[in-house]
């Protein structure tokens, strides 16, 4: 018994002393995945007159729409400061705000100059300054510009709220059919119709250069793929084959458009080089292949087919003309997109549920759907690789949805009447 | 002699347990108050050294390893700065309450799925 007492003596001031030493370390393996608390104060503005925008509450909305933060409430907003001088960290701290955004507005010119900082509270340090100057409309602009400084200074990802959205709309009665193509800012506002027709419009895609649309019309009573430019509105038609011309997808070089045409019998994955406007065919078989998509390295494309009896998606290396099947959970997988660090593929799933948008890690290969609704499509993927706009039904009437490219946080884009749907997301324009 | 070893077993079992048990105060605030980046992987790794008032108040908290990554390691100060203070200290046997004057904090994710 006395030796056994002795050994637990030992043992229990063994564990003592360890605990003792300077050394003690506590691991910590878990953190919370909830979204960043900050606090965006009104920035101050000009004396006379108020904006026609209110830069900290659109900030406010773009980061909160992100999913990754956590505005504070404009009523639990401690103090109104404007400028870092004037913060008191210790005021944030109580509030539990892990980061502070502060501004003013000044008329300068034409315009306006808005000076915007951000800091961190609890190192109770400045981490960004600056000003910017924007005309009299762009005050959503310059809003839009702040956010994506401080996104990308919180998370070190890019902010991706500057970018913009293309869609298309159908209105009116099945005989008198309006359909239109439209750019709008990434948050649905300023939206602008770029294109009007009685026949259908598809597949919107963006230019690598954010300058140029490449769109499928029927406006000729047949399809045809068109390439735009937004500035000037003048536009050249790519192809207008017998059959189907569809989906068109730039090279990430912008000097290619992968397609699918029928001209040579059943839908083909086609790459045309948009200069000499001559074409290399990629695929050959009695299958549909369609909605094909670039890697962003160039190096190969994945597409939609269905020539295992429904649809699944490929992936062709250019390199050595191969393609091979990547998609094997449930009956259904189309239109891949991948994202810009080119290790996820978003696509379309269909379980027993109805059609989600999911993504399939191409390392490990696992796919996680991200959607829950019924009728979710044609996913296109934000430029930093951290949202996903597609399509699906609210009602009985189309409309846009984002979610985050983690499933945990989605929105409804607003819209007007009609039905909203092929949503492009554009690359970043600066 | 053998009641001289009951009470010292006594005495540092009772310094044990208070001291495992302020550990795993300190472990579950600073997880709950540790908000993982969006980019963070089960690669990254930052260790923190912390120094602490008897009143359990945060004197300094400093990355004394460094994930290499700017975002990972300013959430992990933040997460120390959050959950502080750690007023329990107070409430330790007075041999338990000096080995956590000063302490590290060893910050490695396991659960993301990154």
């Amino acid at each position: 018994m006395k030796r056994v007492v002795s050994v637990m003596v030992g043992l229990w001031f063994a564990l003592y002393i360890s605990l003792a030493s300077a050394d003690l370390t506590i691991e910590i393996t878990k953190g919370s995945d909830q979204a960043i608390p900050i606090a965006i104060v009104p920035f101050a503005t000009p004396e006379q007159g108020t904006l026609s925008e209110d830069i900290a509450q659109i900030v406010s909305d773009d980061l909160a729409r992100s999913g990754q933060f956590s505005p504070l409430s404009r009523s639990s907003l401690i103090a109104q400061p404007n400028r870092s001088e004037d913060v008191h960290y210790r005021d944030w701290r109580a509030v539990d705000s892990n980061y502070l955004v502060v501004g003013q507005v000044t008329p300068e010119g034409d315009g306006y100059r808005v000076q915007f900082e951000l800091m961190d509270i609890y190192g109770e340090r400045r981490m960004l300054g600056e000003v910017v100057n924007v005309g009299r409309g762009q005050l959503r602009s310059a809003a839009h510009y702040v956010s994506d400084k401080v996104f990308e200074a919180v998370t070190g990802t890019r902010g991706a709220f500057s970018t913009r959205i293309a869609y298309v709309t159908a209105q009116g009665a099945a005989d008198n059919r309006r359909y239109a193509l439209h750019v709008a800012d990434a948050d649905g506002h300023n939206s602008q119709q770029i294109l009007s027709s009685q026949q259908p419009i598809l597949s919107p895609a963006w230019a690598p250069d954010g300058n140029k649309l490449a769109y499928v019309s029927f406006e000729s009573g047949r399809s045809a793929i068109y390439i735009q430019d937004l500035a000037s509105s003048q536009r050249i038609q790519a192809t207008s084959f017998e059959g189907i011309n569809g989906a068109p997808a730039w090279s990430p070089d912008g000097r290619k458009l992968a397609m699918s045409l029928s001209k040579d019998g059943q839908p083909e994955i086609y790459v045309m080089d948009i200069a000499s406007r001559s074409f290399r065919r990629l695929t050959d078989n009695s299958a549909i292949d369609t909605e094909p998509d670039w890697a962003p390295d160039g190096q190969s494309l994945v597409y939609t087919s269905d020539r295992s009896g429904g649809p699944q998606l490929y992936r062709y290396n250019l390199a050595n003309g191969q393609a091979e099947r990547i998609t094997f959970t449930g009956s259904y997988n189309s239109r891949g997109r991948f994202s810009p660090d080119g290790k996820t593929l978003f696509l379309v799933h269909r379980d027993d549920q109805g059609f989600h948008v999911a993504k399939k890690d191409l390392g490990t290969d696992r796919l996680t759907i991200l959607t829950d609704s019924q009728w979710d499509e044609s996913p296109s993927v934000a430029p930093n690789g951290s949202m996903v706009i597609f399509a699906t039904q609210q009602g009985n009437r189309g409309v846009l949805g984002v979610v985050s490219a983690d499933g945990n946080a989605s929105y409804r884009l607003p819209s007007a009447q009609g039905d909203v749907r092929e949503p492009a997301w554009s690359p970043f324009m600066n | 002699m053998i009641d001289g070893e009951a009470e010292a077993i006594a005495n540092a079992k009772q310094a044990a347990q208070a001291s495992n048990g302020f550990i795993n105060l300190v472990r579950r605030a600073i997880e709950q108050a540790w908000i993982l980046p969006a980019s963070a992987t089960n690669q990254l790794r930052a260790v923190v050294r912390i120094q602490l008032l008897p009143t359990g108040e945060l004197v300094s908290a400093r990355i004394i390893e460094s994930s290499g990554d700017g975002v990972f390691d300013r959430s992990v100060l933040q997460a120390v700065e959050r959950a502080a203070p750690f007023r329990e200290l107070r409430e330790l046997p007075l041999a338990a309450q000096s080995q956590f004057r000063e302490f590290n904090l060893d910050f490695n994710p396991k659960d993301v799925r990154r």
